[in-house]
């Protein structure tokens, strides 16, 4: 600012003047996101008041003194870090800042006017746009051909690919009312559910097991993978859905889905060793994923300091924290108390007629062992016998350790102690083994239970309840119990500006490949910003509108004109590639839900440590012909072929997958035995359904993996390739399954 | 070998976060991640291989000699407080081993290395190494990703996103896993967290076929894979007609064609036959006990030849003795992995040397931590994240040089203290990079391998 520059010149009240104007425009722009009412690190900069009362640093500015100014440290670069954080002032404003409190700092009065509030803050409203708003954002004219649209449509909404006869009941009907039918009908097909429940479980980072070490299984986790899947099949509303993630079990009489669904909660990364620390981490997991899931929020940068670009506070984080802080693990049993009662007593009972037999093993192998002790001590260092000849009495401090480690450490164990007894005896020992274990057979069935969480009575200490505050339209009030329900309604309103907008702007980038805001799960400043906005609002709020309904959203997007246009063509995830193999060659078993599924890894790959197993079928057994959303996930052995297509590693949660293409992808698609077996499966279903011409096999198999027929080009390299080659039907089919065309929604 | 993605995808990936140089340079790179890109400023080095002595393996009996403790086998430590990870802390046990000066510099290695003792005058010891788990898993992954958390990209990844390769035939970053197992932490270890699966590190047998899925199974030949091949590319080609501007498309088509020539050049690369007696018999690779160890260790200076980028190798598979996580029978357990590795890594610096790539590999020898120096389970020592050896060859390093010191029993490193953020700030600046501005936008931020911190070791520094 020239005005700057004129505060030394003749006319220097009227400068002066303006300098101040521009030192508020100045703060007001740059500042106040943060140190207005949000008052991180304690300040506020709205008045002269709260100017003078300062922050955390203490004063913000020494009237009449700049270099002295706490305020023009930060904004001069003489404090660090400089403010802004988005990026330091240009000179001339850092000397309007200058001027300002070298004339006395004047009030600037900034809280009379209204903050310029962040988008993403300000709830979306409803405009009209006169129909489907979608193409009035994105006009198109040129109409897809239909066996593009019925493909795209399937893969999109279903993740498998048009049979065939379902590519041709589309293109024949010449109805004007065909797509929206299409729509429909594969809206209410339960695949629908397993498709989209996979953008789900990536968010919420599901995983069947806890990582780290031991990556010890949760084998009735996939009870939350089939909660989804169904919710999704049912058209839960997205409000609900969220309620049941995050406080299911606080409902009055909860219904197994919400307790199953508070599993959300318990899919992070486990530690080996649960610590004070790994708990705070464990917190940290629940904030960051629900920051970023239900609202886009990258919460998670608050845990240390305020955060660095949006308006959240350290102490919001610590609000929320004290939402989770008193919840501890649960595993909710699934059976009426009845069934529970009679277990527990029945295996009570088992336990008391066991014990002697327990004991009765024991004192079998006792002379054995208490002689190998005997040995074992004899043959301990001098100094180890030193200390356990010396009288406890009279132990040094170093003898004390030593001969309570003999005390403790030194233990044979029951192998090596089998090892000493003849065969006569070793019958005897089995014999007593086998009637502890028969006790074992008795015992009742154990009843179907859920991985989730419920609440403790540890409260946070330190910090009460609260939400976002930046993002809260009027103040929340938690009571004293069923804090996550009420953090839940808040988040599942229509008041709060973010969760409508985050979800549809997901849902708009799984179908189009791009959205309004491309960091799906950072919708703040340091995001990619937002293109569009008008549309993702209209969008929001017709959801909102239309009962939160999902279906209806996939509806609304797909029935556009834009949808039904030339799209750029999307490669599919993992799990859609391998499910299209499989749907091609006719093997694909459609049975839903249960526990996962294991894939064949080659041992080398995972062989390792601490008990960590996988143990995988052969490809060509017919249990892994699944669906790819069932396949059991190892946090510490993942399955190549999904792995190296960038299936997110579920620690954290993951909202738009990573695509790389890799050669070591082409050699699993080239030289994998999934591919091998399936190939000829697919070789096989050709020769049955299409006889032995091969003009036929050709035009069968482009049917059954692209939806179409070959081009008259295609066709005839297709059959030259034929011609003559003994193995050529089945590496033809192995060549289908590596088109590109396959791999890419169209 | 080559890994892509396209312009668009990159822009929409990285929504303008991404650190300028990755951007910069990934965009010259004509959209290949792993196509050669520039370090921040000049290199001294093209490759690193890293040694993991997986389990921990104990300083206080190899490379920081402690006479202390034979002095005061059986009394307490001064430190009461101590709690190591399995309980039941015992009084000082004193090292099994003696210890020699050795070379110009009179360096101190105990009799566990007689081969390596032989080139102290080329290497660096940091005996002032810390770290910030005492469990494993973390451990491991802070050597590896920086962070004591599950899901952060491992240092080889690192390395290829902000540089990536010198030879698009192999892969730029490859873990051989030693024969008993894999370590705690499995995957995750070499994985890519958050970044692109194309920055992952790829998995190498040291029998067989080096990848797994790399050769066509069975008796399926490789004229008849080329052949569909072939039938591929066509059929491929009628449909990137269509879509001329999407280089994802085209990019697929060439990672067919890679592949191809990686069944080639990956059993080359690992193919100890080409190798002459000498060499054979330098590594020990056709005798007893370090055949294994030997093997790979001879296979790292093929791929590095090859212009690999990242080779690490583990010594120790699963657990307890299996690895050098000697809890119990420290003697046996070191005198096993120490026999099957010192001669494999002396032949490698010997090697390395004579074919003239000591000045552009840095050698790594590490655990995840170190032991303590008091006795458990009678005849072992526990993990010690307090206090613990590294040590560096090759490109860039100051041989003969000993960095910080650990107290008196060998408990905390006291004397300039040395965090692994400190260790892979100076890697990643002998590959010409800035450990503060190689970024990557994740999640709102842009991380970092050394997260927040990390100052460079400037001592080992030539």
């Amino acid at each position: 600012m020239r005005l700057a520059v004129l505060l030394t010149s003749v006319c220097g009240l009227l400068a002066q003047e303006a300098t101040v104007a521009e030192a508020g425009r100045i703060l007001q722009k740059n500042c106040l996101g943060c140190h207005g009412q949000a008052a991180m690190s304690g300040l506020d900069l709205r008045s002269r008041e709260t100017l003078l009362k300062g922050g955390t640093r203490g004063a913000a500015i020494t009237p009449g003194n700049a270099s002295s100014s706490v305020l023009f440290g930060f904004v001069s670069g003489a404090r660090k870090p400089v403010m802004p954080p988005s990026g330091a002032l240009k000179p001339d404003e850092i000397a309007a800042i200058k001027g300002w409190i070298e004339a006395g700092a004047p009030e600037l009065a900034l809280g009379k006017t209204p903050e310029p509030k962040y988008w993403a803050f300000v709830p979306p409203v409803h405009k009209d746009y006169g129909g489907n708003a979608i193409d009035v954002f994105y006009p198109s004219t040129k109409v897809a051909d239909k066996r593009t649209l019925v493909r795209r449509a399937y893969l999109d909404l279903l993740g498998l690919p048009p049979t065939p006869v379902q590519v041709d009941a589309f293109v024949k009907d010449e109805n004007p009312g065909a797509w929206p039918r299409l729509i429909d009908q594969l809206l209410a097909s339960p695949h629908y559910g397993e498709r989209w429940a996979r953008h789900w479980l990536d968010l919420v980072r599901y995983a069947d097991s806890a990582g780290y070490e031991f990556d010890r299984d949760r084998p009735t986790a996939w009870r939350f993978r089939d909660y989804v899947v169904n919710s999704l099949n049912a058209d839960k509303p997205y409000d609900q859905l969220i309620r049941e993630h995050l406080a299911g079990d606080e409902s009055p009489k909860p219904t197994p889905d919400e307790l199953i669904a508070t599993g959300y909660l318990r899919h992070g990364p486990e530690a080996n060793i649960r610590t004070e620390q790994t708990r705070l981490d464990e917190l940290d997991d629940l904030i960051s994923t629900t920051g970023g899931a239900f609202m886009g929020l990258t919460i998670g940068c608050a845990r240390c300091h305020d955060h660095k670009f949006d308006p959240i506070p350290q102490k919001d984080y610590f609000k929320l924290q004290a939402v989770f802080y008193n919840t501890e693990y649960a595993n909710h049993p699934l059976a009426d108390a009845e069934t529970i009662a009679r277990n527990v007593a029945e295996n009570k009972r088992i336990d008391a007629l066991q014990k002697p037999a327990k004991q009765a093993v024991l004192d079998f192998l006792k002379p054995t062992r208490d002689r190998m002790t005997e040995a074992k001590r004899a043959s301990l260092p001098e100094y180890m016998q030193l200390a356990l000849r010396t009288p406890p009495e009279k132990r040094t401090e170093g003898q004390v350790l030593n001969a309570k480690q003999v005390e403790v450490t030194l233990k044979i164990s029951d192998e090596d102690v089998l090892k000493q007894l003849s065969a006569s005896e070793k019958a005897r020992h089995k014999e007593l083994v086998a009637a502890v274990e028969a006790f074992d057979k008795q015992r009742p069935p154990e009843y179907a239970a859920a991985l989730g969480i419920k609440n403790g009575k540890k409260y946070s200490p330190e910090h009460q309840p609260g939400v976002v505050s930046a993002a809260a339209l009027k103040p929340v009030s938690f009571g004293p119990q069923n804090l996550r329900s009420t953090l839940a309604s808040w988040i599942a309103s229509p008041e709060n500006p973010l969760t409508a907008r985050v979800f549809v702007n997901r849902i708009f980038l799984q179908h189009f490949g791009e959205a309004f805001v491309d960091t799906p799960s950072n919708f703040g400043k340091s995001g990619s910003g937002v293109k569009k906005q008008e549309l993702l609002d209209w969008l929001a709020t017709e959801f909102v509108e239309n009962g939160w309904s999902v279906k209806k959203l996939h509806r609304l997007m797909m029935t556009s004109k834009y949808y039904q246009s030339h799209l750029r063509p999307r490669r599919m995830e993992a799990e859609i590639v391998r499910d299209s193999v499989l749907a091609a060659a006719g093997t694909l078993d459609l049975k839903m839900g249960g526990p996962g599924i294991y894939p064949y890894i080659d041992p080398a790959l995972w062989q390792g440590s601490s008990g960590r197993k996988w143990p995988g079928k052969s490809d060509e057994d017919p249990s892994t012909w699944r669906r790819g959303i069932y396949v059991f996930t190892k946090r510490t052995i993942p399955v190549p072929m999904l792995d190296v297509y960038d299936k997110p590693d579920t620690v954290a949660s993951c909202s738009r997958r990573n695509r790389s293409t890799t050669s070591i992808q082409a050699l699993i698609m080239m030289n994998g035995s999934f591919v091998e077996v399936q190939s000829k499966k697919f070789a096989e279903r050709l020769l049955r359904e299409a006889g032995a011409e091969p003009r036929a096999q050709v035009d069968h198999g482009f049917r059954l993996a692209l939806g179409r027929e070959p081009t008259p080009s295609e066709r005839d390299k297709a059959l030259s390739f034929l011609r003559g080659n003994e193995t050529g039907l089945v590496d033809f089919c192995q060549t289908l399954f590596n088109l590109n065309e396959f791999a890419y929604i169209p | 070998m080559s890994r892509y993605w396209s312009r668009r995808e990159l822009f929409n990936r990285c929504g303008g976060g991404i650190g300028s140089l990755a951007l910069a340079n990934l965009l010259q790179a004509n959209e290949n991640p792993l196509a050669l890109k520039q370090p921040h400023f000049p290199a001294k080095i093209k490759s690193v291989i890293s040694i993991f002595c997986y389990g921990g393996v104990s300083h206080i009996d190899t490379f920081d000699p402690k006479p202390l403790l034979l002095e005061r086998q059986g009394e307490a430590l001064p430190e009461k407080d101590l709690k190591p990870s399995q309980g039941t802390p015992g009084a000082i046990m004193a090292s099994p081993w003696t210890f020699k000066k050795y070379g110009q510099s009179g360096m101190d290695v105990s009799t566990l290395f007689p081969h390596v003792a032989q080139h102290v005058d080329s290497l660096a010891f940091i005996r002032s190494m810390h770290t910030l788990s005492n469990d494993h898993a973390p451990a491991l992954f802070q050597m590896n990703t920086g962070s004591i958390l599950l899901g952060h990209p491992s240092m080889g990844s690192w390395l290829t996103y902000g540089l990536g390769t010198e030879n698009q035939n192999l892969p730029a970053f490859i873990v051989f896993t030693d024969h008993r197992g894999g370590p705690i932490g499995g995957a995750p270890n070499w994985n890519n967290g958050y970044m692109p699966a194309a920055f992952q590190g790829t998995q190498f047998r040291s029998t067989g076929d080096p990848i797994v899925d790399l050769k066509p199974r069975g008796d399926t030949s490789r004229e008849r894979q080329r052949r569909w091949l072939d039938l591929l590319g066509k059929l491929n080609q009628e449909h990137l007609a269509q879509y001329p501007e999407e280089s994802e498309l085209s990019a697929r088509i060439n990672s067919y064609e890679l592949a191809y020539r990686m069944q080639v050049s990956a059993p080359e690369a690992v193919d100890l036959g080409r190798e002459s007696a000498a060499t054979r018999q330098l590594y020990g690779v056709d005798e007893d006990p370090t055949q294994y160890f030997g093997k790979q260790c001879l296979m790292a200076r093929r791929l590095v030849e090859r212009g690999v980028r990242f080779v690490q190798l583990y010594s120790g598979g699963g657990n307890f003795q299996d690895s050098w996580d000697a809890h119990w029978d420290i003697k046996a357990n070191h005198e096993m992995h120490c026999g099957e590795t010192d001669k494999p890594i002396a032949a490698l610096i010997t090697d390395l040397k004579s074919r003239g790539l000591w000045d552009s590999t840095l050698l790594i020898w590490h655990g995840e931590f170190g032991r303590l120096p008091i006795s458990q389970r009678l005849d072992g020592r526990d993990h010690n994240p307090y206090g613990f050896t590294v040590w560096l060859g090759g490109g860039g390093i100051k041989g003969g040089t000993v960095v910080g010191a650990t107290d008196e029993f060998g408990l905390r490193a006291t004397e300039s203290k040395k965090s692994v953020n400190d260790l892979h700030a100076t890697i990643l600046h002998l590959f010409g990079l800035d450990h503060t501005k190689l970024t990557y936008y994740y999640n709102g931020r842009n991380m970092r391998l050394t997260d927040v911190s990390g100052e460079l070791i400037r001592e080992v520094l030539a």
